[in-house]
């Protein structure tokens, strides 16, 4: 049976046809590429693709090591072909204009690195020329005179590891990196040989620990490791002009002055704080303690270098009551005046929930915000549901990761199986841990008029629109802001009542898990959030105690009422005027007084004037 | 050239006639190359790591001569000696790549295993020995068994491969695979079969970018045109800032910013000291030794040498190839060294061993009836 070129597929037809016509002869392609006229490189190359398995002239099958030799000629072939493909690409490469290349700016043999300024161009992070001092020891004729010169320059030098290194066979030993030209002159002068210095750009952070867990810090090598950092590492190696933050020098100072105060004064493991701007999401200040100092990042001492404000995961008490009380009245299921028993508590399953100063009758919406009643959070929450609580929360993006601007951030950790006692105690505050930032952003959304706006450590200048997202009404905003303006003139929040500004805000305490998941009556997270001007509120500031000990600054008690609420009343007080907040008119005359009372208490709290 | 008679009939004699001095020579240029480049581009990033500045040449230059000796030395060798060496070479190296699975991790691989106090990459080693190992396998059963042979082959490549791969290195395996598919067309393996071979491969590169968080990496910085390749970044900023005649020797300042810029991205100090020139040069040396030496074995009338012989040349050119495309930014990168002038000790001796081989497969050996 013979196959006709008929019963071939169209396409192989084609090319059939094309190889046996005269054209293709005459173009070339045929048996030219085999023939004597040709060149002999063209004869080889056609040798190598003219046909497949038989050869050419005699159509014989190919020995095998014939068909080797063609099928390497086309390996052969293609490697070249890749080669030139090389060469092209670099030619294109190395003629074009380097110009449009951003050229790191290099000084020396170190790269440098953009400052890093807040919001009004006071430098955070900068470099200076610094000297390495280090040591050949090949070339130290006394190691002991040696290491005597340098202790009486370095006292805290470690000698004896120092020796040993000199010991070593090593030729080359760092004594001490990043130290001044001027103490780097002062050695010089001591001419010990095998003692020579390396001039390099080295990361000084001028505030030392204060925006630690801000900025972070990064290695000898320009490399970001944490914070801002990191974050903005290749734009920090990259760019010459600085990196702009929100972040306010002096309230930075104050939020951290204040809170390493009440954290001492508390005997507490720890203590986190935050101020933020609710019309535009920037952070003006943002402490957590223990800090570190990102000059000397060797000392790792406990857990200073943990950011309890955006890594740590707390559950962050009664302030959860604002969301209760914000899905409720916003969904229309109650009103501040719609009444609910009390008086029993509440009990579900194995599970009861008490109130800490139990009440004998049924509240007010505002009454279980202003005196913080956990029985009645629960009621209200029972009355929307889990389905509702739910999308409430995971609208005010409380139920994903928050995108911020430094790496360090925890994720919101939840039940997976939200059950009616979840529903109840996640009401007020306990089953969900959050990172304290992301409750704040979502807060904020609380009091602005409802809307959501992600929050920022960089500068936002005026002319940049905001991005939001509207999550709650405005009049429902509104009724919050009076429900916790009525927390600090008649409820909790007390003691963060001053005078010149209105406050509102709402306390939370909250009982730390173990790690057998027990609650733990004495180991409390106590915070409080607070904002001002109430009426129009511009900024916010979270204030949180960790495990604090009652004692004498705080009339012996642990809970946010004595040891967040006049914490945030102190800071509010002092940041006010620096922010040129406007005081409240009826008790603009009052700002001074509460001013001076504070320097006199020097930071205790029960008798701030009022009204 | 005059250093040996053409009478004289001792060893070295008989292989200055016998041997590819053309090859032999541009080997050696680009082992000076090698060399030069070491000198510019190590002392920087030594002083980055805080070593002596001539740390990576006191420990990379003695292993010049060694190269150069070593392969000569296999040069001269028989083709009977060299299949033997392959084949204990590669159980040798086999072995120890098995060791290396347990060792510490060097930049998110476990490659590296310390023999005599010598840490060295048995991987590197291991793959001449297993071209030319296949090379044998693929003679010895290729008459009238070739579903044997296939499958044999197939087996020794898996075992390879495989042990590459859960290093994991993954460039390093894509290499093998290349190899050992291009020694199976040459001995008229159908293309289907092939074409399977690298549908099976680019489903193992699937996997492996969703197992091997580098692999993963590196794609993605390849593909996103963001994120973590500052390293071709910077390499392609250094061939615009060299041009064509290059800044001059140690004028160069991209290796102050390149972590690699004496291994894998040495390519990119050549381009900005010496220029595109130079580089154009490099490029030519290899293409010579490929077209030189594979001219010489497509003359071969024994199956095995051109089978090895062309796996080796084609170790060598894919290799140079695929570290150059990746630092100029064609394909993602690798972690392949340029053979012969990147920093790296475990590579060098390993790229010489197999050059040494090569040579001694493409010398004329007129006693034996191979030659046409």
């Amino acid at each position: 049976m013979s196959l006709s070129t008929r019963d071939l597929p169209a396409h192989v037809q084609f090319w059939h046809k094309l190889r046996q016509s005269a054209a293709w002869d005459r173009l070339g392609f045929g048996a030219w590429l085999r023939s004597e006229r040709a060149p002999s490189w063209v004869q080889s190359w056609g040798q190598i693709w003219g046909s497949r398995r038989h050869d050419a002239a005699s159509q014989l099958p190919l020995s095998p090591v014939a068909l080797a030799h063609r099928k390497f000629g086309q390996a052969m072939i293609m490697l070249t072909i890749g080669f030139a493909i090389i060469g092209l690409r670099l030619m294109g490469v190395s003629l074009s204009s380097p110009a449009r290349q951003h050229t790191p700016v290099v000084v020396g043999a170190q790269v440098k690195r953009a400052d890093i300024t807040d919001r009004n161009g006071v430098i955070l992070a900068t470099n200076l020329p610094m000297e390495d001092a280090a040591i050949d020891p090949r070339k130290v004729t006394d190691p002991v005179q040696m290491v005597n010169h340098l202790a009486t320059i370095w006292p805290d030098l470690d000698m004896v590891a120092l020796l040993q290194r000199l010991a070593s066979s090593r030729n080359f030993v760092y004594v001490k990196r990043g130290i001044s030209p001027r103490e780097a002159q002062n050695l010089a002068q001591l001419n010990l040989p095998g003692l020579f210095f390396l001039r390099e750009e080295h990361r000084i952070y001028p505030h030392a620990a204060e925006f630690a867990h801000i900025l972070g810090y990064s290695d000898v090598d320009n490399n970001g490791l944490a914070g801002i950092e990191r974050r903005y590492n290749s734009q920090l190696q990259q760019q010459t002009e600085p990196l702009h933050l929100s972040v306010d020098a002096s309230i930075q100072h104050v939020l951290r002055s204040e809170l390493l105060q009440t954290k001492q004064q508390l005997n507490a493991i720890g203590a986190a704080g935050l101020v933020l701007d609710v019309r535009t999401g920037e952070v003006l200040a943002l402490v957590s303690l223990p800090d570190y100092n990102p000059n000397d990042t060797n000392r790792h001492e406990g857990d200073n270098y943990f950011n309890r404000v955006s890594l740590g995961r707390y559950e962050m008490g009664s302030i959860f009551k604002i969301f209760t009380a914000a899905m409720a009245l916003d969904n229309g299921l109650v009103t501040v005046n719609s009444m609910f028993d009390v008086s029993q508590a509440l009990v579900s399953g194995p599970y009861v929930i008490h109130d800490d100063h139990p009440v004998n009758r049924a509240m007010s919406v505002a009454e279980i915000i202003t005196y913080s009643s956990n029985i009645g959070a629960a009621r209200i929450a029972l009355a929307a549901g889990v389905e509702r609580q739910k999308e409430f929360l995971a609208g005010l993006g409380l139920l994903s990761p928050m995108e911020f601007d430094l790496p360090e951030m925890g994720k919101p950790e939840y039940p997976k199986n939200w059950r009616m006692i979840n529903l109840m105690t996640i009401a007020y505050g306990h089953g969900l841990a959050l990172p304290p930032v992301q409750m704040v952003a979502a807060l904020a959304a609380m009091v602005n008029g409802g809307i959501l706006i992600q929050p920022t450590l960089l500068y936002r200048p005026d002319s940049e629109p905001i991005a939001g997202r509207r999550v709650i009404k405005s009049s429902t905003s509104a009724t919050l802001r009076q429900l916790m303006r009525q927390v600090v003139t008649n409820g909790t929040g007390r003691f963060s009542d001053i005078a010149g500004y209105d406050i509102g805000g709402k306390t939370g305490t909250a009982e730390k898990i173990d790690s057998h998941h027990v609650y733990q009556k004495h180991r409390l997270i106590a915070s409080f959030v607070g904002a001002f001007p109430i009426e129009a509120p511009r900024y916010m500031v979270f204030a949180m105690i960790d495990e604090p000990k009652g004692n004498e600054f705080s009339q012996g008690q642990r809970s946010a009422a004595y040891v967040a609420a006049p914490l945030v009343g102190r800071v509010i007080a002092r940041i006010g005027p620096i922010l040129a907040v406007p005081a409240s008119p009826a008790r603009a005359q009052n700002v001074r007084l509460s001013a001076q009372a504070i320097a006199q208490n020097g930071g205790k709290n029960a008798k701030l004037p009022t009204e | 050239m005059t250093i040996f008679a053409r009478t004289d009939t001792s060893i070295m004699g008989r292989w200055w006639w016998t041997v590819d001095r053309w090859s032999l020579a541009l080997l050696l240029g680009l082992i000076l190359f090698g060399a030069v480049l070491l000198l510019a581009a190590s002392p920087a990033v030594a002083v980055r790591l805080g070593l002596l500045p001539w740390h990576f040449v006191w420990r990379q230059g003695p292993l010049l001569p060694v190269a150069v000796v070593g392969m000569i030395g296999i040069s001269v060798l028989p083709i009977k000696r060299i299949k033997l060496m392959a084949l204990v070479g590669f159980a040798v190296f086999m072995g120890l790549v098995l060791l290396t699975l347990g060792s510490e991790e060097i930049k998110g691989a476990q490659r590296w295993v310390t023999v005599m106090g010598v840490s060295l990459q048995p991987s590197e080693f291991a793959k001449p020995c297993f071209v030319v190992v296949t090379a044998m396998i693929l003679v010895a059963w290729q008459a009238h068994h070739r579903r044997r042979r296939l499958a044999i082959s197939s087996l020794l490549y898996g075992l390879f491969a495989g042990l590459v791969m859960a290093q994991p290195d993954f460039g390093q395996s894509v290499l093998i695979s290349a190899i050992w598919l291009m020694q199976l067309a040459l001995v008229g393996v159908p293309l289907v079969l092939i074409l399977g071979g690298v549908a099976f491969a680019l489903i193992s590169a699937g996997i492996a970018y969703e197992l091997m968080p580098h692999v993963q990496a590196r794609l993605d910085g390849f593909f996103a045109r963001s994120g973590n390749h500052y390293q071709v970044e910077r390499g392609l900023e250094a061939f615009a800032n060299g041009g064509l005649f290059g800044k001059g020797p140690g004028e160069g300042t991209i290796k102050m910013v390149i972590p690699d810029a004496h291994a894998d991205f040495v390519f990119a100090v050549a381009g900005e000291e010496f220029g595109l020139i130079a580089c154009l040069v490099l490029i030519g040396l290899y293409v010579v030794i490929l077209a030189r030496s594979g001219a010489r074995l497509r003359k071969s009338k024994d199956l095995f040498v051109v089978l090895a012989g062309g796996g080796l040349l084609v170790e060598l050119s894919l290799q140079a190839l695929v570290n150059m495309a990746s630092v100029l930014h064609l394909i993602p990168t690798k972690g392949m060294t340029l053979p012969f002038v990147s920093y790296g000790g475990s590579s060098l001796l390993a790229m010489a061993m197999a050059m040494g081989m090569m040579l001694s497969l493409t010398r004329r050996n007129f006693g034996e009836r191979r030659w046409a």
